[in-house]
């Protein structure tokens, strides 16, 4: 009883060894692929539908859609320029800044009210009230701007020749038609990322 | 044939392994960091992504690439860029009519990513532009246009997930 014992032990041993050994059953495969199936769309909940990238070291701008690319157009960045107030008392840099931001207004006809570093950089004495008309630009930011927080938007251009050029104050600037195309397709809350 | 087919499967295990558990480490990502940018470094096909969020931002080919040791997944993770040129201190703080010397755009020309950048991840593994030499240490080549836009996206500390070649052998 006990020799039958251990030649049964043997016998389970080398059994499981040796399936240990085999190659893959379709039953492995078939659950890796739920698995996987699974795990993507785990992800999927976490991603966003419709999405901008904007690639600031090439000053391309692309629309995706479910993870496919539905637009691609040459759009203007950040300079990088340093501004200084006259006397130093303020310094401005403008970069685009880098990272994930979220679309937080869709605007028409926006209206520009000009920041302090404006009229600085055109050697002009800045407006004391916020609501001077001198401050006051309805041409410049075009037909339509999307707001990403802290005074960056995404609008139109006066000068679509300067595209594909660093060479805003952080804002990223479309020609008419991109900027057409954004605007119908994002919705407020849509992410932005921009490297 | 009986013998390779039941091969070719055993393979097809690993490489699914391989993508479930990069799905697994990726989820882990976006879950704990959503905020950053990573790669997906897709041996097998030949691509690396440029992911944030669970969403695609860019896909780079794969040009030629050098022996890598792991033969698992595996999360390198970006320390450095190393760029060609970078700022003569003796041009530091120069300006002219309040704004930087010599250039106004220099400062980003100068000091932003180029094509010809190299990204260093931990541990060992340098991803670069062709013709740019990083002597031994294993190296994923790159166009230069897609290492200029990698060396904008990624941060100290950002992850690559590594998914690797699966030898016929293995």
């Amino acid at each position: 009883m006990h020799s039958f014992h251990t030649i049964l032990f043997l016998a389970l041993y080398l059994f499981f060894s040796f399936c240990s050994h085999l190659p893959a059953r379709e039953t492995d495969i078939e659950q890796l692929k739920a698995d996987i199936a699974s795990l993507q769309e785990a992800l999927k909940r976490h991603a966003t539908e419709t999405y901008i990238v904007i690639d600031t070291a090439h000053n391309r701008l692309q629309v995706w859609h479910n993870n496919q690319m539905i637009r691609e157009a040459t759009c203007a960045t950040g300079s990088g320029k340093v501004l200084l107030h006259p006397g130093a008392s303020a310094r401005w840099q403008f970069y685009t800044p880098l990272g994930i931001r979220t679309i937080l207004h869709k605007v028409t006809d926006p209206i520009w009210a000009k920041p302090l570093w404006a009229f600085v950089e055109n050697g002009e004495e800045p407006t004391v009230l916020p609501w001077e008309f001198r401050r006051l630009d309805r041409t410049t930011l075009g037909a339509y701007a999307l707001k990403l927080g802290d005074g960056y938007e995404i609008h139109g251009t006066l000068y679509p020749t300067l595209l594909g050029r660093h060479i805003t104050h952080g804002c990223i600037r479309l020609n008419d038609e991109d900027l057409a195309f954004v605007y119908r397709s994002l919705q407020v809350g849509d992410r932005v990322y921009i490297y | 044939m009986l013998l390779v087919e039941t091969h070719v499967s055993g393979q097809d295990k690993i490489v699914l392994q391989n993508y479930r558990e990069a799905l697994v480490r990726e989820l882990d990502q976006v879950k704990t960091s959503p905020d950053d940018f990573y790669l997906i470094i897709d041996i097998p096909s030949k691509q690396i992504h440029l992911k944030a969020q669970g969403n695609v931002l860019r896909t780079c080919a794969i040009l030629s690439l050098s022996p890598i040791e792991e033969r698992h997944t595996y999360n390198y993770r970006f320390v450095n860029r190393i760029d060609p040129i970078s700022v003569e201190p003796g041009n530091a703080n120069l300006r002219l009519r309040g704004r930087l010397f010599p250039l106004d755009f220099s400062r980003r020309l100068i000091e932003g990513p180029r094509h010809r950048s190299r990204l260093y991840f931990a541990p060992n593994l340098v991803i670069r532009a062709d013709g740019v030499s990083t002597g031994a240490t294993p190296h994923i080549t790159l166009s230069p246009v897609d290492i200029k836009a990698l060396g904008s996206a990624l941060r100290p500390g950002n992850i690559a997930i590594f998914i690797p070649h699966v030898e016929a052998n293995h």
